[in-house]
């Protein structure tokens, strides 16, 4: 039984640091397998508009290939587009598919970046218009069993004919990039109606730069602010706007982006800290738990040692020997360990939403692991108990005294304190987390959430087209248009105030008539859209924050300004959240639909109210119906709810985070308890035997051993309440909508560390407190 | 007062069957001062063990205080044994962690005097075995001799109808083993029983009656002066 808790005990201890091993080494060698990832930087764009600070990683198609001719020290240049929406990708049969990951990349992409193209000529694939590079499952999924070399595909809604000019391996996990299909930058520019030689438009390139060795980053962003002011900056002069062009080395991006979008949800570094922390917090309290059970178990090995003793062994050889047991121990704990990492992974990389695997680490590199383990490991945790047990004296071992007298306060009883702290704050930590989350899912947004379906569509009378044909369906209750939806993209203006200077940032979406009802959005003071098409254009209706930020007394008949026209605002809606629940509500104008500028090729979101029906129907009957309507079209659509939870995937994933270190920390702990209670256990057998002797109870003896444990525990709680109570409180002021601390969970977390220690500490005090006292007195 | 009818006591492992005591029938009388000889592994120990109530016999009956405990649970067997018997062992049993008052003071704990009466007792008992200079010590601060004397201040604090002391001069020096012996005299003579285990014909001459075991049975039975007498006259 021994044995195998503390074969247990180690593998467990071995597994998790095994796993945190591969997830700290992804993390420290992001984007460091490309050649020379040291000198590859990242352009980003830093705007200071009226003191207000934007960071972005993107900049616009012109600067990349300015910046390239004018300073020598930037040897290589290339851009990505379009890696956040996906690309409907069709068939010959008219199947189609929606692929995530469809850039636009140049034939430099190959001399930056160390992907490798399987198929195909680097120097030249992308150069042609209307050519892609397929990945090896992409294309393998296109054309399962005929060269794909040379073969047409439809790109996009407009149904773009390309050809496949190579095939590139699969993007590692690895990497800040994610690709699926590289469709050629020239394509881009042919399709484009925008100007793409400004620098201040569509800024959404990912541009990286290959610096030469050696190169000075802040001497060469000191030299692009004259150009940045040639280009664009001059045209803002007055305006209290600055654009500024930063180079990010792209080694810093998984752990230190600043920025709000990336291609792949990035990691930070605190997170590294954490994990290694509690992987050498893991390490230590393992060979402390192992520590504490070896010596309880010596007792049983006593005679043996003073057998050897009497029979010539010195101390050297018996240490010797114990400490070869521990060695091996340790190495069949390490190979247990790696059997669990391979069988636990997945649920790991669940948690952590990652693709960590032990594959990836050549054996070699697990023998030199194992060797610093066993090493390390061996030595903390070995050396102590051989130690220990070799210096049994033999006349006292054969009469079966071993044990030194217990001090007051011992390392152990310090450990196991720790252990406990660490435990209840998790405990307490997870909950507040869990509550929080929930609170976020179930906070009253400010509009009907439940029962609505968003249908993508990509122009004004497509859109039209639909709400018509849902009009139709019994179980649609309303149907309204718009650019937007709760949750989803919004863009952000600059505007010009009545009386005011200089004007305010406010988000802008367009609405259409039905909108108010159909999200049951409220007003607070004067009117919605009359659904008289002819003079709509010329109002706007504001939220209670933009009113807020302007400071208007009387804010119906106002007007604001934006690109030459002039909106009179007729109404002021409730404040709602149209931005997930990180953010404060922000300013908010909302225009009608029909006088969205149709050129923007922006989509516009159907939003269906749905009733008695369930969501699979619902998914049944939109297919249905898009097929009819726009057979050559592909569909795109979710549930308002589904997205709406979707925004808060890293809480959800930091709560499972918490909810497994706390599981981990509670059976660290309680293995901690077994073993320092089973130590303490056999170390009073003969006290019990005693105190048996003279008529104490079952009972007495119980609660006399439990006394030494609840005292820790009351320390315990002491550190840990007010801690966990400081960094919860701390995190939930990072939302602009958080619970109040539930103080509830500060005595949960004390009773069940209680009850679990008091429960463990009984059962295993039972057996030597229940054993005859003849028998226990017997080993004198 | 004690009564034994056919006691037997088997041990037993998976392979091995091993009588400790056969059969063994005697009795002792209220205020009787009884020693228990024999060689080692004759099963005197056991005889002791089982008379002390810490273990239940195999077979036959055990009267004790005109109870048959022979079948008694170790819950009754703790509550009669606590309220009726004294121990003293051989290697003494105090408790390292607990002062010599604290070690005395506890069977009165088990029986549940309140503390101004345990105060007394100790106190008491400590003066009358002149130990209270020590009370504030520990074990392992006193010599054998004076943790023996703790140990029958222990033993006698709850005014018991018998003592049992297993080899009470084992680990003493002659000088300390007469103090002993000469404690456990004066406390029969105040009308306690005691029966002891011994090695020593020294210690089971302060006997009245020696009781003999060989091989789990009783061999003799004899008034403790005949037996002096016969091993003086054998010389």
């Amino acid at each position: 039984m021994f044995s195998l808790i503390n074969f247990f005990g180690l593998a467990t201890a071995m597994a998790v640091c095994l796993m945190i091993l591969l997830f700290v080494h992804r993390e420290l060698t992001f984007d460091r397998f490309h050649k020379d990832a040291h000198d590859i930087y990242r352009i980003s764009l830093h705007m200071n508009i009226q003191g207000e600070m934007t960071d972005e990683p993107v900049s616009s198609h012109a600067t990349g290939p300015d910046i390239l001719q004018e300073f020598p020290e930037v040897i290589e240049m290339t851009r990505l587009s379009h890696w956040y929406e996906p690309v409907t990708v069709w068939q010959d049969d008219n199947r189609h598919m929606s692929v995530e990951f469809g850039l636009y990349a140049e034939s430099t992409f190959f001399d930056i970046f160390s992907f490798r193209l399987i198929r195909g000529n680097p120097q030249t694939s992308l150069d042609d218009p209307f050519t892609v590079v397929l990945s090896e499952t992409l294309a393998n999924e296109l054309f399962p069993k005929t060269d794909p070399m040379g073969k047409v595909l439809r790109l996009g809604n407009r149904q773009q004919p390309y050809r496949v000019t190579g095939i590139i391996e699969d993007c590692s996990s690895n990497t800040h990039i994610r690709y699926n299909l590289l469709r050629s930058y020239p394509s881009l520019l042919e399709t484009s109606s925008a100007n793409f030689y400004d620098w201040d438009a569509n800024i959404n390139a990912m541009t990286y730069v290959k610096l030469a060795p050696g190169s000075d980053v802040a001497q060469l962003k000191e030299k692009t602010r004259p150009l940045t002011y040639e280009k664009v900056n001059y045209k803002f002069e007055g305006m209290g706007v600055n654009i500024s062009i930063g180079y990010f080395p792209i080694t810093d991006i998984r752990l230190h982006s600043p920025f709000s979008i990336e291609m792949v949800e990035t990691g930070t570094i605190s997170k590294v800290w954490i994990f290694s922390a509690v992987a050498l917090f893991v390490l230590f309290i393992a060979g402390f738990n192992y520590v504490n059970l070896t010596i309880a178990k010596s007792g049983k090995r006593a005679r043996e040692v003073g057998l050897r003793k009497v029979l010539g062994a010195n101390k050297i050889t018996l240490t010797t020997q114990f400490y070869t047991e521990t060695l091996l121990i340790t190495c069949i704990s390490f190979i247990l360990g790696l059997l669990l990492v391979e069988f636990t992974l997945p649920v790991f990389n669940h948690i952590l939403d990652t693709q960590l695997s032990l594959k990836d680490t050549p054996w070699w590199s697990w023998l030199v692991i194992l060797f610093i383990f066993v090493g390390v490991f061996g030595i903390l945790a070995g050396i102590y108990p051989a130690w220990f047990m070799a210096a049994f004296q033999p006349i006292k071992t054969l009469k079966g005294e071993l044990w030194n007298k217990p001090g007051k306060f011992q390392l152990r009883n310090l450990l196991l304190l720790i252990q406990f702290v660490v435990s209840m704050a998790l405990i307490i930590c997870t909950l507040v987390v869990t509550l929080q989350i929930r609170h976020l899912y179930t906070r009253d947004l400010g509009f009907k959430s439940q029962g609505l379906v968003v249908v993508e569509t990509d122009s004004y009378e497509d859109a039209t087209l639909l709400l018509h044909a849902l009009d139709s369906y019994p179980w649609v209750r309303s149907q309204a248009a718009g650019s937007s939806f709760p949750g989803g993209h919004v863009y952000m203006e600059g505007v010009e105030i009545q009386d005011m200077e200089p004007g305010i940032m406010t988000s802008r979406i367009w609405l259409d008539y039905n909108y108010k009802d159909a999200l049951d959005l409220q007003m607070y003071e004067g009117r919605w859209f009359s659904g008289d098409g002819e003079f709509e254009a010329e109002y706007v209706i504001v939220n209670q924050a933009f009113v807020r930020k302007t400071g208007w007394d009387d804010p119906i008949g106002k007007t604001v300004g934006r690109g030459g026209y002039e909106y009179q605002v007729i109404g002021v809606m409730k404040d709602f959240h149209y931005q997930s629940l990180h953010h404060d509500i922000e300013p908010l104008m909302v225009n009608i639909l029909s006088a969205r500028p149709n050129y923007l090729e922006m989509p516009y979101w159907v939003v269906g109210n749905y009733s008695d029906i369930n969501e699979s129907e619902v998914i049944l009957a939109i297919g249905e119906l898009w097929h009819d309507l726009f057979p050559n079209k592909a569909l795109n659509n979710h549930f308002l709810s589904e997205h709406l939870e979707s925004q808060y995937v890293n809480e959800r994933s930091f709560g499972r985070l918490f909810m497994g270190f706390t599981i981990l920390a509670i059976i660290i702990a309680m293995l901690g308890v077994l073993g320092l209670s089973s130590f303490i256990a056999q170390q009073k057998q003969k006290e019990m035997g005693i105190r048996k002797v003279l008529g104490a109870s079952l009972f007495s003896i119980l609660s006399e051993m439990a006394i030494g444990f609840v005292k820790w525990v009351l320390v315990a709680a002491l550190i840990a309440l007010p801690l966990a109570y400081w960094y919860m409180e701390k995190w939930l002021a990072e939302f602009a909508y958080a619970i109040g601390f539930p103080t509830w969970t500060l005595l949960a977390a004390f009773g069940a560390i209680l009850i679990l220690a008091l429960t463990i500490v009984i059962i295993q005090s039972y057996r030597t407190a229940n054993t005859s006292p003849v028998e226990s007195l017997a080993c004198e | 007062m004690i009564r034994t009818v056919e006691l037997t006591k088997v041990f037993r492992t998976e392979e091995v069957e091993t009588t400790a005591l056969n059969k063994v029938s005697f009795g002792i009388n209220e205020g009787e001062f009884v020693a228990i000889m024999g060689p080692s592994g004759c099963g005197k120990s056991t005889l002791l063990n089982i008379l002390g109530l810490l273990d239940n016999p195999s077979d036959g009956q055990y009267f004790f205080l005109d109870h048959e405990v022979s079948g008694y649970s170790e819950k009754q067997r703790a509550n009669l044994r606590k309220r009726n018997i004294g121990f003293v062992f051989q290697n003494f049993n105090l408790i390292d962690e607990l002062s010599v008052f604290e070690n005395v003071e506890l069977p009165l704990i088990y029986l549940g005097y309140s503390s101004s009466e345990r105060r007394q007792r100790v106190e008491e008992v400590l003066e009358q075995m002149q130990i209270m200079h020590r009370k504030n010590h520990f074990p392992l601060q006193l010599s054998g001799g004076q943790q023996q004397r703790v140990a029958v201040c222990r033993a006698v604090v709850a005014k018991p109808h018998i003592i049992l002391a297993d080899e009470p001069t084992g680990n003493l020096d002659s000088t300390h083993g007469d103090e002993v012996m000469n404690l456990l005299e004066s406390l029969n003579k105040n009308g306690t029983t005691i029966i002891m285990v011994t090695h020593s014909q020294r210690d089971a001459s302060y006997a009245q009656r020696i009781i003999r075991l060989f091989d789990g049975q009783i061999v003799t039975e004899d008034k403790s002066t005949e037996f002096v007498l016969t091993a003086a006259a054998a010389q």
